[in-house]
């Protein structure tokens, strides 16, 4: 499905736009005040991003180092080709220790792997405990959104949706009291979990370890717990040295929520004592888009979401409507140059505004890769008809200058008299959120032609 | 398995992007006028609570003080002289066992200006659960031992995760929380509702 097409349930209530919009915008601005308040967040910005375009070149070294450093420390190390095999390493471990029931702290890469939906089919039960995971997770949905899961859904229906699973009182919608029902249904998961599983925000080259970011203490509590912490990384986590999170933790919680640092920033580097600890190293794609030099720092993302906080489509259209476990501008690079055929609409839902490279921590020349991916979905021939036909006819008038200048004559004349009902039909999606300009009295190219002349005079 | 190592590393020696310098952390990072006073002021933001004490022995009397009325609350205090261990975390077998726990005393090793943050680890506490699994966390710190920014407190934890150094540690800004309920703030979602930092000047 389009982006456009699966856009238009959403915008369909245009109150819920209005909020979705502002909820996240305020997020934004939230942002900018923190960023402002670093007198040397430019600097931040080329370090973080020079650290990580260094780190993808020597990624081979790195990845090696790391394991090395891991395994010293009495951390097992497991490497996934695709989402598959990281499931099945994740399923054995799990069956290894008799393992029925576990907990999750947030993970974008679990969620791309699927793997929720292939333990439950295993007869594991998985309680994701991050609050706003947990929600979509009781409404049988996906998050729409990479740090703020659950933006998309307002408090009377979390206080509906409580009433039903967790027995809170019919029509209570204070976030206060909901969170406290969360907070005790989910330390009873936690307190009894089989194994915790986390995601990794960064992973250390130079220690062999880990750390992982939240807010609610979850990803904390879900590995102190519980007998095994099995975490999930991507092959682009890696930073080279311990040294190098004084920059990337400057910028991450800065650029995600306005926040000056999570809260919990916790670093494992080894498991507890009669604890397991395993950490999976996945692919999945990821090698591939290495070796595009045009999209390979789309790998240097550390998924704060600040693009899609800022990004005029996302705030309009949600992050279901790009139908990806990634979405907004970084999603609408990763997706299409995964999987072009796929995704061919997304680099389109999007105006070029800029905005998103502007605030991109890493800095990820995010709006410059939407519109190359553009082209490369174009050169594939992957565009509907509704775009290449306008555009084969663009061409064709742009080549003749006799056409164009026929063209506009007729154009100033007929526009006029033209019934509303010709440009403002179900054929026409152009004309759905538009008006046309009034039609001036002469081309630009006669006005300029007069100019000239009384300017010569 | 081994061969999806393999596998892996081919393909992305093989795709390795092109080569890029790595840039010098010798820069001129912000630092403050007062950091100690930065430090509590950007720990309130958090949610956290800061208290500057004497010794540790006005420290105790604060927290008689905090807990006054609640004679039969549960407390693990790992700092001698402030607080009484009602349970001895060693004594623990497993940590699910500190679940009801109300209050935890804790060290931390020192505090950062620019975020408000603590570090701390798990080096005397058998079970890390404690930091998280108490319903209010208190951490006692001597306000010599506040760094500017992140680049400082790097430098600090240079040797990390080398071998005899503690297995975990963790940054700790503020009580539990979470905006994930249209935005609005609620403190104390699965760990600590509280945070009050003591300050040993
Ligand atoms: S692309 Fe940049 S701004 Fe967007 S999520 Fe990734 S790091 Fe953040």
């Amino acid at each position: 499905m389009s982006h456009a097409t699966a856009a238009r349930e959403f915008i369909a209530d245009s109150q819920r736009t209005k909020w979705h919009d502002e909820t996240i915008w305020f997020v934004r601005h939230k942002r900018d005040l923190a960023a402002a308040s670093v007198p040397e967040w430019e600097l931040l910005r080329s370090t973080a991003s020079a650290i990580k375009r260094h780190t993808l070149s020597r990624l081979d070294e790195y990845l090696e180092q790391f394991e090395q450093n891991a395994i010293r420390h009495g951390i097992k190390v497991h490497w996934a080709r695709d989402a598959a095999e990281h499931n099945e390493i994740v399923l054995k471990l799990l069956k290894e220790k008799g393992v029925t029931n576990i907990v999750k702290s947030k993970s974008m890469l679990t969620e791309e792997c699927g793997l929720n939906p292939y333990l439950e089919a295993a007869g594991i039960e998985v309680v994701d405990t991050d609050l706003g995971e947990r929600i979509v997770q009781m409404r049988k949905e996906h998050p729409s959104h990479i740090v703020l899961p659950a933006i998309h859904i307002k408090k009377e229906e979390v206080g509906e949706l409580f009433h039903e699973q967790l027995g809170t009182e019919a029509g209570a919608a204070d976030p206060n009291y909901l969170t406290e029902a969360a907070r005790n249904h989910l330390r009873d998961k936690l307190l009894n979990a089989g194994a915790g599983l986390t995601g990794v925000n960064f992973a250390i080259a130079e220690t062999g370890g880990i750390v992982v970011c939240t807010n609610e203490g979850n990803a904390d509590l879900g590995t102190a717990l519980p007998p095994i912490h099995i975490a999930s990384m991507g092959i682009e986590k890696l930073i080279p040295r311990l040294e190098h999170l004084g920059v990337f933790l400057r910028l991450l919680a800065r650029s995600a929520t306005g926040q000056p640092i999570t809260a919990y920033s916790s670093h494992f580097h080894r498991p507890r004592e009669g604890q397991e600890m395993h950490i999976i190293l996945v692919d999945n794609g990821r090698s591939g888009i290495l070796a595009d030099e045009d999209f390979n720092r789309s790998l240097n993302c550390i998924r704060c979401g600040a693009c899609l906080n800022t990004c005029p489509v996302y705030r309009r259209s949600g992050g279901h409507s790009y139908h990806a476990t990634v979405p907004g501008p970084i999603g609408s690079v990763i997706n299409p140059v995964r999987d072009p055929a796929k995704f061919e609409s997304l680099p389109f839902a999007c105006s070029l505004c800029g905005s998103c490279s502007e605030v991109c921590p890493v800095k990820i020349p995010l709006h410059h890769q939407l519109y190359a991916l553009r082209g490369v979905i174009a050169e594939r021939g992957l565009l509907p008809l509704s775009k290449r036909a306008p555009l084969w006819f663009a061409t064709a008038v742009f080549r003749r200058p006799w056409l164009y200048r026929a063209g506009g004559r007729m154009a100033r004349m007929v526009l006029r008299c033209l019934p509303r009902a010709l440009v403002y039909n179900r054929l026409n999606p152009w004309g759905r959120q538009r008006e046309l300009p009034v039609v001036p009295e002469q081309s630009f190219r006669r006005a300029y032609a007069d100019r000239q002349a009384k300017r010569s005079k | 398995m081994s061969s999806s190592r393999k596998h892996i590393l081919q393909q992305v020696k093989a795709n390795r992007a092109a080569e890029f310098e790595l840039p010098s952390l010798d820069q001129d990072w912000q630092t403050f006028g007062d950091p100690l006073e930065r430090f509590c002021e950007v720990l309130t933001s958090t949610g956290g609570n800061s208290l500057r004490v004497n010794d540790l022995a006005s420290a105790n009397e604060w927290f008689e003080q905090r807990i006054s009325g609640n004679a039969d609350s549960q407390t693990i205090s790992l700092v001698e002289g402030v607080g009484r261990s009602t349970l001895e975390l060693d004594q623990l077998e497993t940590p699910q066992e500190l679940s009801g726990l109300d209050w935890a005393i804790l060290p931390a090793e020192f505090g950062v200006a620019e975020n408000g943050a603590l570090w701390v680890t798990d080096i005397n506490a058998k079970h890390r659960a404690v930091y998280y699994l108490c319903e209010h966390l208190v951490l006692v710190l001597p306000a010599s031992q506040v760094v500017h920014n992140m680049p400082q407190a790097y430098e600090r934890l240079a040797g990390f995760a080398t071998d005899d150094t503690p297995p975990f540690g963790c940054f700790i800004a503020g009580p539990s929380k979470t905006a994930d309920i249209e935005q609005s703030l609620v403190i104390g979602a699965q760990g600590p509702r509280s945070l009050d930092v003591l300050l040993i000047v």
